[in-house]
């Protein structure tokens, strides 16, 4: 096998093939489409001549065989030696076909599938080498009772089943926005196309910071440099001063100034410095999300080919346009695009499309159209299909709600008409006594649907009887930054994606209410459920005290509350998937990493609504109840946690404070107060220093370099009282140093009080 | 003009050149018989011999205790950072992930693998990284005692208390200049972290 850059000759020509086979379809859909102008052709014919010349450097016969009579048949057309019908159309169509198809054969198995194949490879060269085949008119096909049009009213709303018809039709697989899969081995690595210019760019980036990053020592010697001048001027200054030399003082504040001025230029190359790795560091981070993007048409370029076939199967005329072939789509939403937009277009040329007849009688253009419209809006992708077929009446679907007993006939009389729509997207919408073999307006729409959710975006339907159906989905341009509100949980960070939940919101003691003894609270009149986020998140149950940060999640269908410690703002994190060896986190979508460099984890509000129902029922989880409130009144007393391994030390400070009025817990050793500091919770921590097992330093250090406990007031109360003592104390983490001689002249009282508050 | 104040200073080119003289002087002078022979010797060894000579190991404290990783396998030795658990999977062996330049790592409790004394929760200087990039493991140590030799025939069997144990992956005891370690092996090692993934 030969290699280049990584890929094997054989993968080469299959990148190659799906390339120039795209662009034989779309070519031979325009010539079809407008016969008369030729301007495709030369397009056609070096596509072709590409496809030969690649087949023949990898030695497959059958695609240069077919290839060049392709070939050849273009080369007919330009010359006028032949007109372009359909028939030839189609046998150009079913030669790019069959090298899009032996392009997907595995390297070792062409022999035998082209041996196997020959008769085919027989029967279209001799089809393409023969002369044109008469024009034929199209004659009106009569539609199969099946596929016959039905009165809006009786159109089924879903179906469960893909339409059988149109897939015998056709049954290419569509052409993904990934090199095809075929049935190759797997590879263990995924490999994605990236804009050439865009890996340029990103490389470029690269080097330029790795260009900034060397400047970085020049700048740490010249800083050093200005400290080694202040260092002289400083020596100069003092000696001069010592003896009172006015002319040395002089020159000394001289060079003070000097290095003054140096130490500014410094400072601006500095900030020069910085300002630039910021905006080389921005720029390669939009380069690698931009590496993620891929033209719209990427995605779609298999649509008018099935269009297409679809169109000529059911008998009618379409013409099919994609505007915005050109709109940048993160590759993944692209991937997640194709099955919903072609459950749509299926359905528009199935049913909203009317029979040429109907259009005719109707006074529309016999040829429907039906446009795949692509454009970034306002932060968004929007995506929209759009037909001039029959439209939805809206009455139907009221109807239909009222006959499924899903409304009562008053209340469904009230929906609107968007309402009315959005029942389309409801999975089970459909009866199963209108289950046909043609796709009906709600086949796969509840996948649809459920697809956009997923991404984060919206899809409503827009129609107007007789005039036509719209399907809009609006979605993020990328999967991989999602704007999220950061949250704290058990001093934790976690993310909540802004587009999945409702709010955020804090909520007020006096707002909090129960019933049967859950808590609860109001979101826009509706009764809305509090779960504690710490639980949820299998980090203990924390509770409920003062006021509650809550994020609002779920829709009027149901929502839940996620209490949680506190907010901690807004960010843009690029997403990451989870490690997979840690399978499906419950309640947890991917990871990203924040701006101070910690690693935060995105919740998957999707799966944790879809799993709360079900483990409420179960029982195996429930919302926060009365007794995990906790009122600022009920606890008024403020605890405190006195380490000290002296019993009677113990003791005395235990009294001294418990006499002052608060609530005091001992530990024996440094720990035991770390094991009871995470179990419990307390107002602040006074600590002995020598203390088996863990000392007071170590203690310190450790509730210091804990999140929950950086704002815990600490005071060591130790015998030591050397000021290297002190000084290790203090630099450990805590607020205040005292000596056990501090309970005779009451300053630990007076440092516990100014610490804590009062009790 | 300051005029330089040591040979080899960028400011006067021939110092280099008289640097460079000498350095192709000390690499050009013939070897000493006995450096040649040792050598001749080594290169001459059967592979296998070579390969039983030394062991290069990264020899690390935790929990009071010296383990030795084969160099081999220790991707990296990285400062630590603050780690994440995962809910409803880290436990006592799996603490969470950490991120270290963009990479998010799965942090896990050696002490806790072992089945030796439990971490204290104090702060640990640096994280080992083992393993290939599809299936790393990092994990926090006391001391990291440096990269060591393990000599030929320095090494003994570990006890069958260890070696027979659920989660032994203690290969043997081998001899180094710290004392003699127990060296571990780290895809015994992966295999229980694995194991503790839930």
């Amino acid at each position: 096998m030969t290699d280049l850059g990584g890929f094997s000759m054989h993968e080469l020509f299959k990148a190659e093939v799906e390339t120039h086979c795209a662009a034989l379809t779309e070519g031979l859909l325009v010539l079809e489409r407008d016969p008369a102008d030729v301007s495709p052709i030369q397009a056609l014919m070096r596509a072709a001549h590409s496809v030969k010349g690649a087949a023949r450097i990898v030695g497959i016969d059958a695609a240069v065989a077919v290839a060049h009579h392709m070939e050849d048949a273009f080369v007919r057309i330009q010359k006028g030696q032949e007109r372009t019908v359909r028939a030839r159309i189609d046998q150009l169509l079913e030669g790019t076909d069959f090298l899009s198809r032996i392009a997907q054969v595995d390297e070792a198995g062409i022999a035998a599938w082209s041996a196997e194949h020959a008769g085919e490879v027989n029967a279209l060269t001799t089809a393409l080498a023969a002369p044109a085949p008469p024009p034929v008119v199209p004659a009106a096909e009569p539609p199969s009772p099946a596929a016959e049009p039905r009165p809006v009213a009786d159109v089924p709303v879903r179906v469960p089943e893909p339409a059988r018809k149109v897939d015998a039709v056709v049954q290419r697989p569509m052409p993904s926005a990934e090199p095809a899969a075929s049935a190759a081995p797997v590879a263990e690595t995924r490999a994605v196309r990236v804009n050439a210019d865009n890996l340029d760019r990103m490389m470029q980036l690269a080097g330029e910071s790795m260009v900034e990053g060397r400047r970085s020592p020049a700048l740490r010697r010249s800083l050093a440099a200005v400290r080694s001048e202040l260092g002289t001027a400083r020596e100069s200054l003092e000696g001069a001063l010592r003896r009172g030399d006015q002319a040395r003082i002089a020159q000394a504040r001289d060079a003070v100034a000097r290095a003054e001025t140096a130490l500014t230029a410094r400072l601006v190359e500095l900030e020069a410095f910085f300002r630039r790795t910021e905006e080389v560091s921005t720029a390669l981070y939009h380069e690698v999300i931009g590496s993620r993007m891929r033209p719209f048409s990427e995605g779609v370029s298999g649509f008018p080919r099935m269009v297409r076939d679809v169109a000529r199967q059911l008998g009618k005329q379409v013409r099919f346009d994609i505007v915005g072939g050109e709109v940048p789509v993160d590759r993944d939403i692209l991937a997640k695009l194709e099955a919903p937009l072609n459950h749509i277009i299926r359905n528009a040329l199935d049913h909203g499309i009317e029979p040429s007849e109907d259009r005719r009688a109707r006074g529309k253009a016999e040829q429907a159209r039906v446009t795949l419209e692509a454009r970034h809006h306002a932060g968004h992708l929007q995506v929209r299909v759009t037909d001039d077929g029959r439209g939805i009446d809206p009455e139907s679907i009221r109807r239909k709600i009222v006959e499924r007993g899903m409304q009562s006939p008053e209340l469904a009389s009230q929906l609107g008409e968007r309402e009315l729509f959005d029942f389309l997207f409801l999975p089970g919408f459909s009866t199963a006594s209108k289950v046909t073999e043609i796709s009906g307006r709600g086949v796969g729409l509840d996948v649809v649907h459920q697809m956009v959710t997923s991404t984060g975006g919206t899809v409503r339907v827009e129609s107007r009887p007789g005039a036509g159906t719209t399907f809009a989905m609006q979605l993020p341009v990328t999967l991989s930054v999602v704007r999220a509100a950061l949250v704290e949980v058990a001093g934790e960070p976690y993310a909540f994606p802004l587009s999945r939940i409702d709010r955020v919101m804090r909520v007020e003691p006096g707002a909090i209410g129960s019933v049967q003894g859950r808590l609860q609270c109001d979101v826009d009149g509706h009764a809305t459920g509090l779960i504690d986020g710490a639980a949820l998140l299998a980090a203990g149950a924390t509770g409920v005290e003062g006021t509650a940060s809550v994020v609002v999640l779920g829709d009027d269908a149901g929502r839940v509350g996620v209490v949680v410690s506190r907010f901690l703002g807004e960010q843009d994190l690029v997403v990451r998937t989870l490690d997979p060896r840690l399978g499906k986190v419950p309640h947890v979508a991917s990871a990203a990493i924040l701006d101070d460099g910690n690693p935060v984890l995105v919740v998957d509000v999707d799966d944790t609504l879809a799993t709360l129902r079900k483990t409420l029922a179960e029982g195996t989880f429930r919302g926060l109840g009365q007794s995990e409130r906790t009122t600022t009144a009920a606890r008024a007393t403020k605890r405190i946690l006195v380490a000290e391994d002296s019993i009677t030390v113990r003791e005395v400070e235990r009294q001294l404070l418990v006499r002052l009025g608060y609530e005091v817990a001992v530990a024996v050793d440094g720990m035991d107060a770390w094991n009871q500091l995470r179990a419990g919770r307390f107002d602040m921590l006074v600590t002995d220093i020598d203390m088996p097992r863990m000392n007071g330093i170590e203690l310190v250090r450790l509730v210091r370099a804990d999140a929950r406990f950086a704002h815990l007031p600490i005071a060591v109360v130790s015998y030591k009282d050397r000021e290297e003592d002190r000084r290790a104390g203090l630099d450990a983490g805590a607020n205040a140093y005292l000596t056990k001689g501090s309970f005779q002249d009451q300053s630990f009282v007076a440092t516990v009080t100014g610490l804590v508050g009062a009790p | 003009m300051n005029v330089p104040d040591h040979p080899g200073s960028p400011t006067e080119p021939r110092a280099i050149v008289r640097a460079d003289a000498g350095l192709d002087e000390l690499l050009a002078r013939p070897l000493a018989d006995a450096d040649l022979d040792r050598a001749t010797g080594e290169l001459a060894a059967p592979i296998s011999a070579r390969a039983r000579r030394a062991m290069s190991v990264l020899a690390v404290r935790v929990g009071g205790e010296l383990f030795a990783i084969p160099s081999v396998d220790v991707a990296k030795v990285v400062p630590p950072a603050r780690v994440h658990r995962v809910p409803h999977r880290s436990n006592d062996v799996l603490r969470g992930i950490a991120n270290h330049d963009g990479e998010l790592l799965m942090c896990m409790s050696l002490e806790a693998a072992l089945g030796i004394a439990r971490a204290d929760g104090r702060a640990k200087p640096a994280l080992v990284v083992i393993g290939d990039l599809r299936d790393r493991w990092a994990f926090e140590v006391d001391e990291v005692v440096g990269v060591l030799d393990v000599a030929e025939g320095a090494s003994r069997e570990a006890p069958v208390t260890v070696t027979a144990s659920r989660n032994g992956c203690v290969a043997s005891l081998a001899g180094t200049e710290s004392g003699e370690a127990a060296l571990l092996d780290a895809h015994g090692l992966a295999s229980i972290f694995r194991g503790a993934m839930g």
